[in-house]
């Protein structure tokens, strides 16, 4: 399964550069317009239109008073451009691949959705599209599923509006939005698998040469560059460009790492 | 709140603030405050303390090569790293992988160390929320794998 993990970037990428070039003054100017000026939300976004890029929001439920609800919240939300609704599969499917919504607000059971399954058939609609769940009853497993099949968000259908549209936000920032207990159990999981598994590290040193192996023998032995290169009696230029080349082969960014690293190869699995 | 054991390791100085935050926050007793190092690592593993909080900010190598052990020794023990700005996210997200149930910046200290005590007591977690999507990917990662 391949997260979206590039569209994420590329989005929280543009939300810092977007912060950055928001600055202060702006905000002043925009003060000191007559309020008359300013009588409309609409002004309002569409002064910040320029700034953050807008995005267009789908709301999905069965649920005809609870889309309206969400609908007038999200309304004074800024940077939003469209707010559109769908009532069951076939508008999410004529929807998304034509707005391809920065988010999706998606409340399951949905008429030809049943469960977390339709997670992966809206991203085949909209990679980019991410979705935040809205669910009756929220449960820490149930929402580590839904995270594992490519929800980037799960709250309550009954969660205040502000919390709502705070989800929002941080979800449109590229952040997942799950409770704390939430994360604890991704954690738990987390730990548990790479437990199990291990970081695969033997097979790749098996890719280093002989000359690699023995400098990362003399690194999680604690040596320094210098020492290295006197041990091995090469130069410490030498043992540096080794090093770049070792840390590529094995994916890892520092010595520390690396170390950790040669550790866990000479465990026992 | 229950009352908790909690174990520091770090410098002696730190460890003195860390514990009188923890007290003053209350609930939290704080039974032994050691060194990094072999002898504090044998404190730890007879103590099996509820929660230890270790010094992560200049990440050490005997910190991250505790930790599994520390898991199948002490499954109960729960593990929030104390960071700095400059400790590098990799190994941060190495020590969530290893059992660390949280960390915790240095900066935030004052203000988040008992909160973030309560909330890993819970069973949550204590980690930033831009955090979560990394934590995410690791693990969809390995479930693949």
């Amino acid at each position: 399964m391949i997260r979206t993990s590039v569209s994420g970037i590329e989005w929280n990428g543009a939300m810092r550069a977007t912060h950055r070039a928001r600055p202060e003054p702006i905000a002043e100017a925009r003060e000191a317009v007559p309020s008359a000026l300013l009588s409309s939300e609409r002004t309002t976004s569409a002064l910040e239109g320029v700034l953050i890029r807008p995005a267009d929001v789908l709301i999905a439920s069965a649920d005809r008073a609870l889309r309206r609800r969400l609908a007038q919240s999200l309304a004074r939300e800024r940077g939003l451009r469209r707010l559109r609704e769908a009532g069951d599969r076939a508008e999410i499917e004529r929807l998304v691949p034509q707005l391809t919504p920065v988010v999706l607000l998606l409340d399951l059971p949905l008429p030809g959705y049943a469960g977390l399954e339709s997670l992966r058939a809206i991203r085949g609609l909209s990679p980019t599209t991410r979705t935040v769940l809205l669910v009756a009853r929220p449960d820490d497993a149930d929402a580590v599923a839904a995270l594992k099949q490519g929800a980037s968000g799960y709250c309550s259908r009954r969660s205040e509006p502000g919390l709502l549209r705070r989800a929002l936000q941080r979800v449109r920032a590229g952040e997942i939005w799950v409770g704390r207990s939430v994360t604890g159990h991704l954690l738990e999981e987390l730990a548990a698998l790479s437990h199990r598994r291990g970081p695969g590290a033997p097979e790749r040193l098996r890719r280093l040469t002989a000359r690699e192996r023995e400098i990362v023998a003399l690194v999680a032995a604690g040596a320094s560059n210098k020492e290295i290169a006197q041990r091995l009696a090469i130069a410490e230029r030498t043992v540096k460009a080794h090093l770049t080349s070792i840390f590529q082969k094995l994916g890892v960014s520092s010595r520390l790492h690396l170390a950790v690293y040669a550790l866990e190869a000479q465990a026992p699995a | 709140m229950a009352s908790i054991t909690v174990v520091v390791a770090g410098e002696p100085r730190d460890r003195a603030l860390w514990r009188s935050l923890l007290e003053s926050a209350g609930g939290s007793a704080v039974v032994a405050d050691v060194e990094a190092g072999q002898a504090g690592w044998a404190l730890v593993a007879r103590l099996r303390p509820r929660l230890l909080l270790l010094d992560f900010r200049r990440p050490r190598l005997d910190v991250l090569a505790v930790l599994p052990g520390l898991r199948l020794g002490s499954p109960g023990t729960r593990v929030i790293l104390l960071t700095s700005r400059r400790t590098p996210i990799s190994l941060i997200l190495e020590g969530l992988r290893r059992g660390a149930r949280g960390y915790l910046d240095r900066a935030a200290l004052r203000t988040c160390l008992p909160k973030a005590v309560r909330a890993v007591d819970a069973g949550e977690a204590w980690v930033p929320r831009q955090m979560v999507s990394r934590i995410l990917d690791q693990l969809v990662r390995l479930s693949a794998s």
